[in-house]
């Protein structure tokens, strides 16, 4: 029975159905992130400057994981039109992602963009989106990005033009003081730069739309990451349950599934795959019969008072007997020589 | 004995999925290209409007046109209109505003408005004619010692005006550009009375004002009304923190520029 009939006998989902609703979700995300609702009711787009920076910020990251990292960190090269799409959308939706947290345009675009370059291009170790590695910094600099975008279209839906303006002491408090004296404003910007319509624009509806198409994009870059891994290990499970039931067995025990992309055998077409599979066992067994040589060959006896570490270790060696295989070996042994 | 290999044991995805997980990501790219709606002003189509260049009846020298529209107004309140009129051109001095509107003679000029305003188009832009003339010929800035009476006097006669055509107007080529231009003297004059005073400050002007101008404009950050938009369009600096924080020093920043003249002063 194949992998798939398993699942489909579970009443599960396969992993291919589920990168697709992923896919979806990503493409749903991006449509919600492209869109703002002008005051008059009617949806106007957000334009393509954040969606380019967007872009190149998606990219650099990728570029770099590829020039470096481990086997299981790099991109994987797509084999099958789903692994093509999902690479895709792996790319679109840390494009939506990039271009939904960064403020529409204007200089300060640009050093948003350089901060989220530089976060995401180093290494981090708590979790992938899309490929590139996401640490909670990262997180933190993402949030702090879309609460400034958040905080600058509220900004220029009440026609203050400023990020930020606070009161004089004192002068504020005179009536008859002209207000450009009573309020020092910082950080100006203009309707046009930041991509708010003559009209005004809806605000709630608007951060309600961006708030869903964020949800939907990070929740579909995700799901997309663990259904991909989930797809590229049913793609090695099907390649071992191609041996013999009992060899398969083995294989799986001396090559544990959530080791798989670690030893390098995802984003392998069949051919690569079955030749990964068999020198990895070759060098597990190798590995195996080194240990049992080393065990037969003699061990200290445990000395009186030994510390408990030492004696942990003793114990959990002892309680180590492989008997047929050991005697295979030690058969063998003189005719290897 | 070994399965052999075979690529079709493996479930493939759904073509039509795939084909329409790549529409969306189009779309997703495609929605960006959207422009934002162009808010124009309505076009006459074809009509020949009853009066020409109406902005000109609430300019310096609107006064000059003013008789244009005695053959406008319907009959039974015409003479009251003309006699108003009249009224104002005989106005010398600056008078203050509260004295003479509380007069016989500004008693009649109030209630012509208010009929004029409740009428046609084109009495409705006669009564606002009137009311610009009135608030360049009298005296109702307060001052430094000054109350508020005659600025909330004034914006009384606009707010009452604003609202009969605040919204419907934002469809008639004639009055479109007048009703903004309502709008924008009544955020000044009901600015100035919110100032009146040396040290203190008027909040009911300013909460009355605030609570006029969001019934007219909508909400700020929600949906707006047609009157709202055009006004953000035209004078974008007009509304700022108007709604939600009641500051009003951007209509008359917005009116200084537009109409010098109307100052409360008698444009001295």
């Amino acid at each position: 029975m194949n992998v798939h009939q398993e699942r489909e006998d579970a009443g599960e989902r396969s992993s291919s159905d589920q990168l697709l609703i992923a896919c979806g979700m990503v493409g749903i995300g991006g449509l919600l992130l492209g869109l703002q609702r002008q005051a008059d009711g009617n949806f106007c787009g957000t334009g393509f400057a954040s969606l380019g920076m967007g872009a190149v910020i998606a990219l650099l990251p990728m570029l770099f994981a590829l020039v470096s990292g481990s086997a299981a960190a790099k991109p994987m090269l797509p084999h099958t039109p789903l692994a093509a799409l999902s690479s895709l959308v792996g790319f679109a939706g840390l494009t939506f992602v990039a271009s939904g947290v960064l403020v529409p345009g204007g200089p300060w675009m640009f050093v948003e963009a350089l901060i989220l370059l530089l976060v995401l291009s180093r290494r981090g170790r708590e979790g992938e989106i899309a490929g590139v590695r996401v640490s909670n910094g990262t997180v933190i600099w993402l949030a702090l990005f879309l609460f400034a975008r958040l905080w600058v279209t509220y900004q220029g839906v009440q026609n203050e033009w400023a990020a930020v303006s606070f009161d004089v002491p004192l002068l504020s408090s005179l009536p008859w003081v002209p207000t450009s004296m009573q309020v020092v404003s910082l950080g100006d910007f203009t309707a046009a730069e930041f991509g708010i319509p003559a009209q005004g624009l809806h605000f709630s509806h608007t951060v309600t739309l961006w708030a869903v198409g964020l949800a939907f994009c990070v929740g579909g870059l995700w799901w997309r990451h663990r259904a991909g891994v989930e797809c590229e290990n049913d793609r090695v499970h099907e390649t071992i349950h191609r041996l013999p039931p009992a060899y398969a067995s083995l294989v799986e025990l001396i090559l544990p599934e959530d080791e798989w992309r670690e030893l390098g055998l995802h984003g392998l077409n069949e051919r690569q795959r079955r030749k990964q599979l068999a020198h990895l066992t070759q060098e597990r067994v190798v590995r195996q019969v080194e240990f049992n040589r080393a065990f037969l060959a003699g061990r200290p006896a445990l000395e009186e008072g030994a510390p408990a570490f030492v004696n942990e270790i003793h114990q959990v060696i002892e309680s180590y007997s492989p008997p047929a295989l050991s005697a295979r070996v030690v058969e063998a042994e003189p005719e290897e020589k | 004995m070994p399965k052999p290999y075979n690529e079709a044991s493996m479930k493939r995805p759904s073509p039509i999925g795939m084909a329409m997980v790549l529409i969306v990501l189009l779309t997703a790219v495609w929605v960006r290209t959207i422009e934002p709606t162009v808010v124009t002003a309505p076009d006459s189509e074809g009509e020949e409007l009853p009066i020409l260049e109406p902005m000109q009846l609430l300019r310096v020298g609107g006064e000059e046109r003013l008789a244009e529209l005695d053959s406008l107004i319907e009959l039974d309140r015409r003479v009251a209109f003309t006699d108003s009129r009249l009224d104002l051109l005989d106005l010398d001095g600056c008078p203050p505003l509260g004295e003479w509107i509380g007069g016989p003679r500004g008693l009649a000029f109030e209630q012509c408005a208010g009929a004029l305003s409740r009428g046609t188009r084109t009495e409705a832009l006669a009564a606002l004619a009137l009311v610009f003339q009135l608030a360049r010929t009298t005296e109702w800035h307060p001052g430094v010692f000054g109350g508020s009476q005659a600025p909330e006097r004034l914006g009384g006669l606009l707010a009452g005006w604003l609202h009969h055509w605040g919204e419907t107007a934002m469809d008639d080529a004639l009055l479109y550009e007048p009703t903004l231009a309502a709008v924008l003297l009544y955020g000044h004059v009901m600015n100035v009375a919110f100032k009146s005073g040396m040290f203190g400050s008027s909040d009911v002007s300013r909460e009355r004002a605030q609570s006029t101008l969001t019934r007219l404009a909508g909400g700020q950050g929600e949906r707006r009304s047609a009157l709202g938009i055009a006004l953000n369009t035209r004078y974008p600096g007009a509304l700022s923190s108007a709604i939600v924080e009641g500051d009003l020093e951007g209509f008359t920043r917005e009116t200084e520029l537009v109409f010098p003249t109307l100052n409360g002063e008698c444009g001295q």
